[in-house]
């Protein structure tokens, strides 16, 4: 290896996040995914003639496909969405779930506006490459029944590097426009016009948006510019390492909560998208009671059931379309509560931060980044976790 | 088995590390083609910017929110709004406000007018657009179907300092035809 590059080297494969965080992570996002995905068979109420494509792969397309088309993507991403939850040919599974839902809500971006969810959607593929579904999985069950050897614990870095890398860019595309437009003149108020904007126009009359409308002064406005521009501008900066990416990233679910209550836009796929970083595997799951008498190890899955997982992975999934197709979505009442709850953890994280530095100060040895155990169990009981 | 010389505990084989040294320090193994995509990270990001400032927001693409336009000029933030004004057989009028007219989208509903009928789009003059906003404003308006529709772009000056009360006025406005559109 030449020298030159041993730093870049070392700074792509640094870290130390886990494949059991990752595995926890992706059981999290499976779910949070589930519940939140949108429909896409909307933009049937729409003609042909008002397709327009954004440049790229939906320029391929002439116009929207039929309901039955986008039914079918949706229920092959409710199917993905499940394999990767239970872990069944995570690495496949994942990267056909990306391939799916940036075809499926690129018809919904197909009427003159990009959302920008796209941080959500590619999440898989790099979390895929780390390992994700090396543990907690029904690939990990087939591959001891194989004897195949185990994976090590540590999972691999680079693809956890990397997507912290596209997050700080991805970002910098935010700042940009900003910084172009003149956000940084002390006289701007940019977020306050666009805030009016949402308010008077866009019909967003929720939550504390009628107070920003009314709230006049330019000492509140103006910093919240410069707050915006240095939060989207400093990400890339921030992620290079993994702490001040926790902290950016925490800073950001803040920053999310804000917006919110302003805009009545709920970040929620970005919050989800910062949980890769969380150390999921530091969280002391509720576990049985201890038996009186030593318990054999867990025995594995028998091999029936692992044969049968495919078909079960499916009709659990077909059971889940059909119940959302009966009973609704529960995405609008998530949207506030992953926004919160992203926001919560965000705070969490920099308090305890803040904590850990004034002991550091006062002579005491620093620890590892985040919590050593959050004992789930006992929090729950009132104890000292 | 651990490694010989490796830290205890230390978890059995370690992908992308290869030991180095007669102590045991692990040192990073990364292949050429990760190195290209440490590379290719910010190169991709220059090219989304250049797209985006020569042709239009590529998909997909890593893009988060810019919000750049929004920037009030001489203390006056201005907000604008599409309402279609629809003209019945009689000669009168109705207004409809754009989040009506466009609820069945769930992207920014403003954007889809815009796309649709904007001043300097292809798609404002197509007749399946017209046969389809016809039937909207008839649902909309109680079965009465219009024969053309005004599209307004309602610009709203506020000051900023709230010592004036908002003022409005059109800023630019597309008529469509609707009786020469097709019917299904």
């Amino acid at each position: 290896m030449p020298e030159r590059w041993a730093r870049l080297d070392a700074w792509i494969c640094g870290g130390d996040t886990t494949r059991t965080s990752l595995a926890r992570y992706r059981v999290v996002y499976a779910v949070v995914a589930l519940l939140i995905h949108e429909d896409l068979q909307w933009v049937t109420a729409f003609p042909d003639a008002m397709y327009n494509p954004p440049p790229g792969l939906m320029r391929a397309f002439s116009g929207f496909p039929s309901a039955g088309v986008l039914g079918g993507l949706e229920l092959a991403r409710t199917v993905l969405l499940v394999a990767v939850l239970v872990g069944l040919f995570t690495r496949a599974s994942s990267f056909l779930l990306v391939a799916v839902t940036i075809l499926g809500y690129g018809f919904t971006f197909s009427l003159g506006k990009v959302d920008h969810t796209i941080l959500l959607l590619v999440v898989p593929a790099f979390m895929a490459l780390a390992g994700w579904g090396d543990r907690a999985s029904v690939d990990a069950w087939r591959r001891r029944g194989r004897g195949a050897p185990e994976p090590a614990e540590r999972a691999e870095q680079w693809p956890l590097r990397l997507f912290a890398l596209v997050i700080g860019l991805a970002f910098l595309t935010a700042a940009v426009p900003k910084l172009l437009a003149g956000w940084l003149a002390p006289a701007s108020h940019a977020v306050q016009s666009t805030q009016l904007q949402y308010y008077a126009s866009n019909g967003v009359t929720t939550g504390l948006a009628p107070f920003f409308a009314q709230l006049r002064s330019g000492l509140f406005w103006e910093p919240v510019d410069w707050a915006t521009i240095a939060l989207e501008a400093g990400m890339v900066l921030a992620v290079l390492t993994w702490r001040g990416a926790r902290v950016g990233f925490a800073v950001a679910a803040l920053f999310h909560l804000g917006v919110y209550l302003m805009l009545d836009i709920a970040f929620i796929y970005n919050v989800v998208t910062y949980g890769f970083v969380v150390q999921w595997d530091r969280l002391r799951l509720p576990r049985p009671a201890a038996p009186a008498r030593p318990a054999a190890p867990p025995r594995p899955p028998s091999p029936h059931l692992l044969a049968a997982a495919p078909v079960l992975v499916v009709l659990a999934a077909v059971a889940l379309y059909a119940a959302e197709a009966l009973l609704g979505s529960p995405r609008e009442l998530m949207r506030p509560l992953l926004v919160f709850a992203g926001a919560a953890v965000g705070a969490g994280y920099l308090a305890w931060l803040a904590r850990d530095l004034l002991r550091h100060r006062r002579g005491a040895p620093p620890v590892a980044d985040g919590p050593a155990v959050i004992d789930l169990p006992r929090a729950a009981s009132g104890g000292p976790v | 088995m651990p490694r010989r010389g490796s830290p205890p505990g230390r978890p059995r084989a370690e992908p992308g590390r290869a030991r180095t040294g007669a102590k045991g320090s692990y040192a990073p193994r990364v292949t050429a083609a990760v190195r290209a995509l440490f590379v290719a990270a910010p190169l991709l990001f220059a090219a989304q910017i250049v797209a985006v400032e020569f042709v239009r927001e590529p998909y997909p693409a890593l893009f988060q929110p810019a919000f750049g336009g929004g920037v009030p000029k001489g203390g006056v933030a201005s907000t604008i709004a599409p309402v279609f004004v629809a003209t019945y057989p009689d000669g009168t009028t109705a207004e409809f406000d754009h989040l009506d007219v466009m609820a069945q989208a769930q992207v920014t509903r403003s954007f889809v007018v815009q796309s649709t009928w904007g001043q300097d789009t292809p798609r404002r003059t197509d007749p399946d657009n017209a046969a389809w906003l016809r039937e909207r404003l008839a649902r909309l308006g109680d079965g009465r179907e219009p024969v053309s529709a005004t599209i307004e772009w309602r610009r709203t000056a506020h000051d900023l300092s709230g010592q004036r009360p908002p003022a409005t006025e059109v800023a630019r406005s597309v008529v469509v035809d609707l009786e020469e559109a097709p019917r299904a």
